[in-house]
């Protein structure tokens, strides 16, 4: 049912910054990248796991994403 | 047609230890959706925490049952902890995209070969399980009636269960009207006016969140007591049926 692919997607859009479409273009860019370059050092059954943990620690460093704008954290 | 036989399968079934998890899940999952308003996606990966933080240590490092309740309870908490602090301070949604995530990372973890040796990958967990739970049972002849049967040791599970749910509700009912419950219930109707009222939102948002997940998590310990075959303690197939 593209399990897989959709929670790549919700990473890709959150990492370039929910809400800009250029930043989807470069988060996409950088998540496929990063899945399938993974593989070189982790096993490739665990690649979509590798982007999932980077999805999390984007949200630790940088909430708003690569192009999001700052948005009033409370 | 046996209807005595219908019978007995469905009141086993509305009783048994299934409807248990399903309990406690739901539970912990009223803490967070019903009455913090926290879009949890990912309450199967606080069951699988739970079951895992038990089953591993039981089983591949032999330690007793009650540490490892102990254990599973600090890593449920640790798993809430996880996806709470970057989360909490952003919009409702950042915290549905990190807990369908968090809990898609723990399945793939659990089932992958890679791991096979200590999380069982696709199989789950086998081995001798449960011996000091079982060993306070004091119904070991079961039940057998015409109309509900259980073995000895499902019926432990069961009653122990069913207090565990009534305990684990009663506690909730108490906190939700406290006022701490009434914070929790102003964050879900109106987080910026609970903040202006100079509550520490986040800081409530994580207790809900820990308080969830721990009860998760003793569905998911409840998961394990469920798959015993009649007569033994050996555990079979743990949660991958969590995720069909």
């Amino acid at each position: 049912m593209g399990q897989d692919m959709l929670l790549l997607i919700f990473a890709a859009v959150t990492l370039g910054g929910l809400g800009t479409a250029n930043g989807a273009l470069v988060g996409s860019l950088i998540i496929g990248l990063f899945v399938q370059l993974s593989t070189l050092f982790i096993p490739t059954e665990l690649k979509y796991v590798g982007a999932l943990i980077v999805l999390i620690l984007i949200l630790i460093v940088r909430p708003q994403g690569i192009l999001g704008r700052k948005e009033r954290i409370g | 047609m046996d209807i005595l036989f219908i019978i007995q399968q469905t009141l086993s079934a509305t009783l048994g230890v299934n409807a248990i998890i399903f309990a406690l899940a739901a539970i912990g999952l009223n803490m967070h959706f019903g009455y913090t308003g926290l879009l949890n996606f990912g309450q199967a990966g606080f069951l699988a925490i739970g079951a895992y933080s038990v089953a591993v240590p039981v089983i591949t490092f032999g330690l007793s049952l009650w540490l490892a309740l102990l254990i599973g309870i600090f890593n449920s908490i640790l798993f809430a902890l996880l996806l709470g602090i970057p989360t909490l301070r952003l919009r409702a949604d950042y915290l549905a995209i990190v807990t369908i995530a968090a809990a898609e990372i723990v399945r793939q973890i659990a089932r992958s070969a890679t791991f096979n040796d200590s999380l069982g990958g696709s199989d789950g967990i086998t081995g001798k399980f449960g011996k000091e739970f079982f060993d306070l049972n004091p119904f070991k002849q079961g039940l057998t009636t015409p109309i509900l049967r259980f073995n000895g040791n499902d019926l432990w599970v069961v009653i122990t269960g069913w207090v565990l749910v009534a305990l684990i509700t009663f506690v909730m009912w108490i906190m939700v009207n406290s006022p701490w419950g009434r914070v929790m219930r102003a964050i879900r109707e109106d987080e910026d006016a609970v903040r202006s009222l100079g509550k520490n939102v986040y800081l409530y948002k994580m207790q809900s969140l820990i308080i969830g997940g721990v009860i998760g998590s003793i569905a998911g310990f409840e998961q394990h007591l469920h798959f015993l075959p009649t007569q033994s303690s050996f555990l079979e197939a743990p949660p991958e049926s969590l995720h069909q």
